[in-house]
């Protein structure tokens, strides 16, 4: 008897789940407002990934990432009540992701480290799909010369970085998201891309 | 010729020009060599950043992240910290209950009541032939205890939801 209940338990989860899996991002926010915690943590397996790059991108430490990352969803969990359910989940959580992570850089005063530096933890990026090694390589050094770069700024400015470059954000939308004015927005980004293109491009 | 302003060719990039703007800064460049190779060069970081390519996540943060925002259980103690807490300010409110009602000037009714209160508390005691507690002036000393104590079993209230699992 214990054994059946247990087995319909399961099937009533696993049925769960999967009408989790067909609903839209906006269906299972109101799930989760209605108390099914398991539908935000669909939402959670969906948007993780891109979440834990923003936080990546601006730390550069996997684990701060995968950190900020939970902490992120922790957060939009407590401000769920204040989503607009009529605009997408995505850019929302982004946002959140970004400001969290620019939080804890604030709070840390990461000393910012030159692009000579030697990341200690081998870069571990998606093999290239060319299967040729050489090109792999590459592909790796360079996007570990990018993070690297990305890190050596001052946070703010990898903020505005990530906001124009990764979540293609108008200067306005940065603005706003950082709650700063649309001049520093512009002057940020410029200075930015002034150090960015000396560590990656080189002077002209 | 004066050239373009980096910071027009990076808005000319970003797409953030007013139409007018566009036009006039395509015109400029149109017929100058110089600005052309600057908005290339620029051109080239914004593809050296969209080329960065995403680092894969290992581990699956939903089943951390709803353990993180379950309620968390409330422990037998503080519940018995709380009775505790409500039968001390009971008690202590019918001990003192005389003593404070000069305190009570303003609010005669309320006065009232508090002895009404002691006065039903101790004929209660007297009809199960228990010795009724002789009630005491308001001393500073004992209003000390009551307030120090009061602070500290709601401190203890507060502290307790904060502490969570720690998670690895």
């Amino acid at each position: 008897m214990a054994l059946a209940a247990a087995q319909r338990g399961n099937w009533v989860r696993t049925s769960r789940m999967e009408s989790f899996e067909n609903a839209s991002d906006g269906e299972l926010v109101a799930r989760t407002r209605a108390g099914e915690r398991d539908a935000y943590g669909e939402l959670v397996r969906r948007h993780q990934a891109t979440v834990y790059n923003i936080a990546y991108r601006l730390v550069g430490e996997r684990e701060t990432a995968r950190d900020l990352a939970q902490e992120t969803f922790v957060c939009a969990f407590s401000a769920l009540a204040s989503f607009d359910a009529t605009r997408p989940f995505a850019p929302w959580i982004h946002r959140i992701a970004t400001n969290t992570t620019l939080n804890w850089l604030e709070r840390q005063r990461v000393p910012t480290v030159s692009l000579e530096h030697d990341d200690t933890e081998p870069a571990r990026e998606i093999p290239d799909e060319s299967n040729d090694p050489a090109r792999a390589l590459l592909v790796q050094e360079q996007n570990a010369r990018v993070r690297r770069a990305l890190i050596a700024l001052p946070p703010r400015q990898r903020a505005v970085i990530e906001l124009r470059h990764f979540q293609d954000l108008s200067y306005e939308e940065i603005a706003t998201t950082l709650g700063i004015p649309l001049s520093d927005v512009k002057s940020d980004l410029f200075r930015a891309r002034q150090h960015l293109r000396k560590l990656l491009v080189g002077e002209r | 010729m004066n050239h373009l302003p980096l910071e027009i060719l990076d808005a000319l990039l970003d797409e953030q020009l007013a139409p007018g703007e566009r036009a006039d800064a395509h015109a400029h460049l149109a017929a100058c060599a110089d600005c052309r190779a600057e908005l290339d060069a620029r051109r080239q970081l914004f593809a050296t950043l969209d080329a960065l390519a995403d680092e894969p996540l290992a581990v699956d943060l939903a089943p951390r992240v709803l353990a993180q925002i379950e309620p968390t259980p409330r422990a037998w103690w503080i519940a018995a910290l709380t009775v505790a807490e409500m039968a001390a300010a009971i008690a202590l409110a019918v001990w003192l209950g005389g003593t404070l009602v000069p305190l009570f000037d303003l609010l005669p009714d309320f006065g009232a009541a508090l002895t009404a209160i002691q006065q039903a508390a101790i004929d209660a005691l007297n009809a199960i032939h228990i010795e009724p507690l002789e009630t005491v002036p308001l001393d500073g000393l004992v209003l000390g205890v009551a307030i120090v104590a009061w602070l500290l079993t709601n401190w203890l209230l507060i502290q307790f939801p904060k502490q969570k699992e720690v998670l690895v």
